[in-house]
C-alpha cells in the first residue's frame, strides 16, 4: 500500500527522534527482563539494548506481541 | 521494527500492518506520526488488532479484563480494525500484565468458560475476531486435540483461526508430529490470517539429544516455515492475511534489518506466486447478542488450580522442585494430565514462567 510522502518523512522523522531520545536512563523506568540490559552506570546512547533500545518509537518497541512461548 | 520496516514502507510493500494495541494500554498516548500510520492503514481495512493481555482462560473473571475490554472499545473508536484477534491460553502471573502464557485442559468447563470470553471479546471489538494456535503444548495429546476445541470454540461467535506456522513448526519439532497431519487437523475453512516467524532453540536437561523449539520471534524465519507457507497456502479458501512477525529489539543490526527484509520480500513473493483463489466464502461477521452473560462465567477449580501452577512454575528453584510440588498439587490426576506432560516441555513452561514473571 502506497503512503503519502508527508507520513513517511513523519514516520522516518519520529524513528528517528525516539532512536536519538531512547536511553538507558528511560529505560530503568520500565523493567524488562532480557539478558543483556544495560548496567547501572550506562549512560550512553548505542545500539543493542534489548526491550526498546535503539529501534526508536519508544514505548512501542516494548510491545511483546507473541513471542512469548 | 518501524526502523527495518520503513524500507519496505516507502516501497509501498507492506499492504497491511498488525498492531498490539493492548501492549500500550498502560502507556499515556502514542506520537501523532504512529497514529497515522495506523489510521492510513485503517482506513484502507487493512489494519489487524492483535492482543496479547486478555488471558481469557483465566478461570476467574478479573477486573483488568473487564478494562481491558473497555480499552478495547474505546481503541476500536480509534481505528476500525479489519479483525481483532487474540492467544490461546491464561497468562500465568497474578498481576494482569506479568506472566506467561500457558494451555489449559481441553473440557468442558475450559471451552464454556473460553466461549464467555469469546463472547465478550467479540462485543467489544465490533468486528469479527479469532484466536492463535498455540506454540506451547504439555503433551502430544494437547497437539492432536488442539484444533478440534479452536473449531468448537471460535463457532461460538462466527469466528477464525490465525494458523501461526512457526507455532506449527515448534509442535513438529517438539512433538516429532507430520507437518501435513498436523495440519489437517485443524479447521482450515476457518483460517483467515497467517503468522509466520523465527525463534529458537533451547537446550533441554530432560532432552539432551533434541533440544525445544522456542516461539521466540528473534530470529530469521526458518526454511521449513517458508515450505509449510508454500503448502498451506493451497488449503485455505478464506485466507485474508499473512503477516510476518519479529521482536523489534532483536532488529538492532543493520544484517538483522537486512535479513527481516529478506524475509518480507520472500514471503511476499510466495503469496503473489501462490495460484490459490481466495474464495472468502465466510465473512466472519457477528451479530452480538443484545445483553451478554452476566455474571461472567467462573470455574473455581480451574483458577484455583492456575494459580497453583503458577506459583510452583515461578517460585521452584529447580525442575526437580517443579515435579516434586506439581505431583502434589492439586493438578495431579485431574484433567490437566499432568502425569502425561512431556518432560521436555515442563522444563519449557519453568523456563518460560521464570522469563516472563517479573512483566515485559
Amino acid at each position: 500500500m502506497k503512503l503519502s510522502s508527508n507520513l513517511l518523512a513523519a514516520i522516518a522523522l519520529g524513528v528517528a527522534i525516539g532512536s536519538l531520545t531512547t536511553s538507558c536512563e528511560q529505560q530503568d523506568q520500565v523493567p524488562v527482563v532480557h539478558d543483556l540490559n544495560c548496567p547501572d552506570d550506562c549512560t550512553s546512547e548505542h545500539d543493542g539494548h534489548e526491550g526498546g533500545g535503539e529501534e526508536g518509537g519508544g514505548e512501542m518497541e516494548w510491545c511483546p506481541a507473541c513471542g512469548m512461548g | 521494527m518501524l526502523i527495518a520496516a520503513l524500507p519496505l514502507l516507502e516501497a509501498g510493500s507492506i499492504e497491511a500492518i498488525e498492531w498490539s494495541f493492548d501492549a500500550l494500554f498502560k502507556h499515556q498516548g502514542i506520537p501523532q506520526w504512529f497514529s497515522d500510520l495506523l489510521g492510513a492503514f485503517a482506513s484502507e481495512g487493512r489494519l489487524v488488532g492483535h492482543g496479547v493481555y486478555y488471558s481469557m482462560f483465566s478461570g476467574a473473571w478479573k477486573k483488568e479484563q473487564g478494562e481491558w475490554l473497555e480499552n478495547l472499545r474505546q481503541t476500536r473508536n480509534s481505528y476500525q480494525f479489519a479483525h481483532i484477534t487474540e492467544h490461546f491460553g491464561f497468562m500465568t502471573g497474578q498481576d494482569f500484565h506479568k506472566g506467561a502464557p500457558l494451555s489449559v485442559p481441553y473440557n468442558a468447563s475450559t471451552l464454556r468458560l473460553a466461549k464467555d470470553r469469546l463472547l465478550r471479546l467479540s462485543e467489544a471489538s465490533a468486528c469479527p475476531v479469532g484466536l492463535e494456535n498455540l506454540a506451547f503444548s504439555y503433551s502430544l495429546d494437547d497437539v492432536r486435540r488442539h484444533g478440534d476445541f479452536l473449531q468448537e470454540l471460535v463457532s461460538t461467535v462466527n469466528g477464525f483461526i490465525i494458523l501461526d506456522l512457526h507455532n506449527i513448526f515448534c509442535q513438529v519439532q517438539n512433538f516429532q508430529v507430520d507437518f501435513d497431519k498436523l495440519l489437517n487437523s485443524y479447521p482450515l475453512d476457518l483460517v483467515r490470517e497467517i503468522h509466520i516467524s523465527g525463534g529458537s532453540w533451547e537446550a533441554a536437561e530432560t532432552s539432551p539429544n533434541r533440544p525445544v523449539r522456542r516461539d521466540t520471534h528473534d530470529n530469521a524465519v526458518p526454511e521449513h516455515v517458508f515450505d509449510y507457507l508454500n503448502v498451506a497456502l493451497d488449503k485455505l479458501p478464506n485466507l485474508k492475511f499473512v503477516f510476518l512477525e519479529q521482536m523489534g529489539f532483536t532488529l538492532a543490526e543493520q544484517t538483522r534489518k537486512q535479513q527481516f527484509q529478506s524475509d518480507f520480500t520472500r514471503m511476499q513473493q510466495i503469496v503473489k506466486n501462490s495460484s490459490a483463489a481466495a474464495l472468502h466464502t465466510n465473512s466472519f461477521d457477528l451479530t452480538p447478542p443484545a445483553r451478554l452473560p452476566d455474571p461472567p462465567y467462573e470455574d473455581r477449580l480451574l483458577a484455583r488450580q492456575q494459580a497453583e501452577l503458577s506459583s510452583i512454575l515461578e517460585n521452584s528453584t529447580s525442575l526437580t522442585e517443579v515435579s516434586d510440588s506439581l505431583r502434589t498439587s492439586s493438578l495431579a490426576r485431574s484433567d490437566w494430565k499432568i502425569e502425561e506432560w512431556e518432560p521436555m516441555m515442563l522444563e519449557t513452561a519453568f523456563q518460560i514462567s521464570q522469563k516472563w514473571k517479573d512483566g515485559f
